[in-house]
């Protein structure tokens, strides 16, 4: 029996040293394993931050009025900025949370940029158009006045010129 | 005036309306196309082209907070998305090159972004200190080991001659929408275009 209990206790205090050293390694693999998670979550953060931006600038080119979707675009560069400040510090739990917040706002911002496209492209061609009808509408209006108003002009020229030439004889 | 002269009158105002009429349809269909560019500078603590050290004295203290304001001008016509990078170099490492478009192949020791509107003016301010420095009798070295920029500490291994010359170079990137990436300068008309800025400083040895 002691001896079995020897044996036992041998054979637990070997267990225990092998989980005890390799306990570090699984620690050293998590903490790894942490600082990949949030690298690569805040490399996502920056595409989205990208194409963000490259969402704005096409529907400014559209004429749509983009100032509102900027400032929320800068403050998500902003989180962006803390979010690589909290990694070097090696809070990787508030860099994830603010990667993650990166890619909504960046999210936001893209959706609304559709809507302002949409809204952009309608209104320009409204615009056009309206510029189109004025134009026309002037250029006929002019050339219906040279007609009238010059037949109007000459017969008035000409009444009066009949009447000095009849007032001379 | 006879009736010809009268005619031709007629016939000119007509024709100075239709063009007039027509002129913002035609400008509508061709916006006029100015140069594009943007402006980078360094300024001082109060937002001017002086005071950049304590008492106009290049000479900095490890400890001593310098306070300079980056300034960006947007006349590119359109909105962008700009990165300025801050870098710590001596006088013999390679600077900016703005006959190839390299930017300087030392490490960045502060990022900041932002995105300008057109013909829009930023101004973002930099405090930085040297926290710690090396020093190496044997060959009269001084090294920059801590910076810190805006509350951020970097790590560096800059070493100068006596502890002069060392400079803070300014870079702007700006974000290509072609490479999808940042790019040192920017792209007008086929050409690329830099801009960046250097000050020099020298470090008072502890006594």
């Amino acid at each position: 029996m002691n001896k079995l209990n020897k044996d036992l206790i041998s054979i637990l205090s070997f267990i225990g040293l092998v989980i005890f050293s390799i306990l570090p390694i699984f620690n050293i693999a998590q903490c790894e394993s942490n600082l990949e998670r949030t690298q690569s979550a805040i490399d996502e953060a920056d595409s989205a931050l990208g194409f963000a931006y490259l969402s704005l600038l096409k529907a400014e080119r559209k004429g749509g009025d983009i100032s509102e979707l900027v400032e929320l675009l800068n403050t998500a560069i902003d989180d962006y900025s803390e979010a690589k400040k909290a990694l070097d510090l090696g809070e990787y739990e508030e860099a994830i949370n603010l990667a993650e917040k990166v890619i909504k706002t960046s999210n936001e911002v893209l959706k609304t940029d559709i809507s302002v496209i949409v809204i952009a492209k309608h209104l320009g061609e409204v615009e056009y158009r309206n510029q189109i009808y004025l134009s026309s509408g002037v250029v006929c209006f002019t050339i219906l006045l040279y007609f009238v108003g010059w037949r109007l002009f000459k017969s008035y020229y000409l009444r009066n010129m009949k009447v000095s030439k009849t007032g001379r004889s | 005036m006879n009736l010809d002269e009268w005619r031709l009158v007629f016939v000119s105002v007509c024709i100075v309306i239709i063009l007039v009429a027509c002129a913002p349809l035609v400008m509508a269909l061709s916006p006029r196309r100015e140069e594009a560019f943007m402006t980078l500078a360094l300024l001082g603590e109060n937002g001017n082209a002086d005071q950049y050290f304590s008492d106009d004295d290049s000479r900095i203290e490890v400890g001593e907070v310098v306070n300079w304001v980056i300034y960006l001008h947007n006349l590119m016509g359109e909105v962008q998305y700009v990165a300025v990078r801050l870098k710590i170099l001596n006088s013999s490492m390679l600077a900016p090159n703005t006959i190839s478009y390299n930017p300087s192949p030392a490490p960045i020791i502060y990022e900041v972004r932002h995105v300008l509107t057109d013909n829009e003016i930023w101004m973002h301010t930099i405090s930085w200190s040297i926290d710690a420095i090396i020093t190496s009798t044997h060959v009269n070295k001084i090294g920059i080991e801590l910076l810190s920029v805006n509350n951020r500490t970097v790590e560096t291994s800059i070493l100068a001659e006596n502890g002069e010359n060392f400079r803070i170079i300014i870079e702007l990137w700006v974000y290509n929408e072609k490479l999808n990436n940042f790019q040192f300068g920017w792209s007008y008309d086929d050409e690329i275009y830099c801009a960046w800025n250097q000050i020099w400083f020298n470090i008072i040895l502890p006594v």
